[in-house]
């Protein structure tokens, strides 16, 4: 593989992961939607409990002797809302947290500046409409769709810009209120904080007002209908995510951490789509989206990225090589919980031009497969959250509170994973020889 | 010298710990004072500013890491390099905890 031109683009690929990765907001996002699994994991487990527990049609309830667990059910819905349907009150303040922290501030209040100039921009009420046609007011109130996925967008972009603005102000001596010395340094640090905030939640609540006074809808709406939607349905459209599938395969195929460097565009968009999935699943709802988070996991990233539980089987299936062999079974066991970086730099498919076919390919294939099989309705939706670790077969059942349908068709495509890999293991087969005299 | 502690670094912590265990086997065969631990990427820096660092190794798959890490650090003085390919890919515990003391000697 020692033509120029693969060379050179390699080094151009490795430039760009370098320059992207190192992008304050990317380093930011990433790390906020690191720190948020927690959350949408207690929801998952509320949720699945509700679904096993207490639900009077699909859990323990329905027997007679058990159906006083149905009073309980209140106890999950509660979980459910504040983490499920809060998701972007919890995004915004750990993505003003982390900004603060990549601009060198110190603590956690830029977090609860991030929190405020978002809540600001939008209306303390909601306006209702009853069954006999009239409008009503509520007041004293925050709608739901600023608190859930569908604000999320507007709320990043709140937080980075009023932490921007933050660290900005913080930096003008003119606006810091003198003390004299006299003061000790911890009541005068304590007030520094005190004219940043007041400018800084006023403009963003003026920002607010004026789009809302000039178009006549609210930001959140507005940002969410024009940006994150259409976005939403590009990545959850099949060819949308196998692009990013794609991207993200040729990226460890030079050795770099695929997920990495699609990560900040697929967590937003993917965990608010599984995370819509549970509300809807909770309430009793048709659950909306096909592609999330672990459709990702289940159907194409099954013994880690590439699908290569399916190379793991081929080799121990037809591999004549001893040192294919070796790393097979060192990576087996890792492999289970999806973890194949020892496949990837070991066999090596980094920088391999036989495995890196299949490995480019398979996913594509696979998450076409599971994507047609849940369009058609053999496999159901993914419900709940599961952390990618978790093992093929296990993630597919818990992940649609446990639909066979979709557990046979992450067989099935673990299936057609093998065979994809099967021919190019042969091929490497033949290439054994040569190989080893070059190493030497 | 006091005793060596040595990072590991990949992206959430969890290859990289295989790593550590066979580095763990090495020092101990070797009668080393040295502690390996690995942490992902999202704390490993935060974690480097406070606490003792003699040695930071990345994981090849972010190795574009490695300009940041360097830079964010620069005050502190510890060595940082990227885990060759090969020996990660291997799980060679040894080589990898050569390329450390190496690096630590420096």
């Amino acid at each position: 593989m020692g033509s120029k031109i693969v060379e050179k683009f390699v080094e151009i690929l490795n430039k760009f992961a370098e320059k992207v990765n190192n992008l304050k907001y990317i380093i930011a996002i990433k790390n906020t939607f690191a720190a948020l699994l927690p959350v949408i994991i207690t929801g998952a487990f509320a949720t699945l409990f509700s679904s096993v527990l207490f639900n009077v049609d699909t859990g323990l309830a329905q027997i007679d002797a058990l159906s006083f667990l149905a009073e309980f059910k209140p106890i999950a819905d509660v979980i459910s809302y504040f983490t499920m349907n809060f998701l972007t009150i919890y995004v915004v303040f750990l993505l003003g947290f982390e900004v603060a922290k990549l601009n060198k501030l110190k603590g956690i209040f830029p977090g609860i500046v991030a929190l405020m100039s978002y809540l600001v921009m939008n209306p303390s009420f909601i306006n209702f409409v009853t069954d006999d046609g009239a409008s009503i007011q509520i007041t004293n109130v925050l709608g739901r769709q600023y608190t859930n996925t569908e604000g999320l967008f507007l709320g990043m972009f709140a937080a980075i810009l009023s932490i921007e603005l933050y660290t900005w102000f913080g930096k003008q001596d003119r606006l810091k209120i003198k003390m004299p010395d006299s003061v000790p340094e911890t009541v005068s640090t304590s007030f520094s904080a005190l004219v940043p905030t007041i400018l800084i939640v006023t403009v963003m609540a003026t920002f607010g007002f004026a789009i809302e006074a000039i178009t006549g809808m609210y930001a959140s709406d507005i940002i969410y209908s024009l940006v994150q939607q259409p976005l939403q349905g590009l990545i959850q459209g099949l060819p949308g995510i196998l692009l990013l599938m794609l991207v993200a395969q040729i990226f460890w195929v030079i050795g770099l951490h695929g997920m990495q460097m699609v990560r900040p565009i697929r967590e937003p968009l993917l965990l608010a789509a599984i995370v819509a999935n549970t509300t809807a699943f909770q309430a009793g709802e048709q659950i909306p989206n096909i592609v999330n988070m672990p459709f990702w996991d289940v159907f194409m990233t099954f013994g880690g990225s590439g699908g290569t539980l399916g190379l793991l089987i081929a080799i121990f299936l037809v591999s004549k090589r001893d040192d294919y062999r070796q790393i097979a079974k060192l990576s087996f066991v890792p492999g289970l919980f999806n973890i194949n970086e020892p496949l990837i730099y070991g066999l090596p498919i980094m920088l391999n031009p036989i495995l890196a076919i299949p490995f480019i390919i398979t996913p594509l294939i696979t998450g076409t497969i599971g994507y047609f099989a849940i369009s058609v309705g053999f496999a159901a939706r993914s419900v709940v959250m599961v952390p990618w670790p978790v093992p093929a077969i296990i993630n597919a059942y818990i992940s649609t509170a446990g639909d066979i349908g979709a557990v046979i068709t992450q067989i099935f495509c673990i299936i057609v994973a093998v065979l994809i890999y099967l021919p190019f293991v042969k091929v490497a087969n033949r290439t054994v020889v040569s190989e080893v005299e070059a190493m030497d | 010298m006091s005793e060596m502690n040595i990072m590991l670094v990949c992206s959430a912590g969890m290859s990289t710990s295989m790593l550590v265990s066979a580095m763990k086997k090495e020092i101990k065969n070797m009668e080393l004072e040295a502690n390996v631990f690995a942490k992902p990427s999202t704390e490993a820096i935060e974690y480097a500013e406070t606490e003792e660092v003699s040695v930071l190794l990345l994981g090849p798959q972010v190795k574009f890491m490695e300009s940041r890490f360097k830079e964010s650090l620069e005050g502190k003085n510890i060595p940082i390099a990227v885990i060759d390919s090969r020996n990660y890919g291997t799980m060679n515990g040894k080589k990898v905890l050569q390329q450390a003391l190496d690096l630590a000697n420096k």
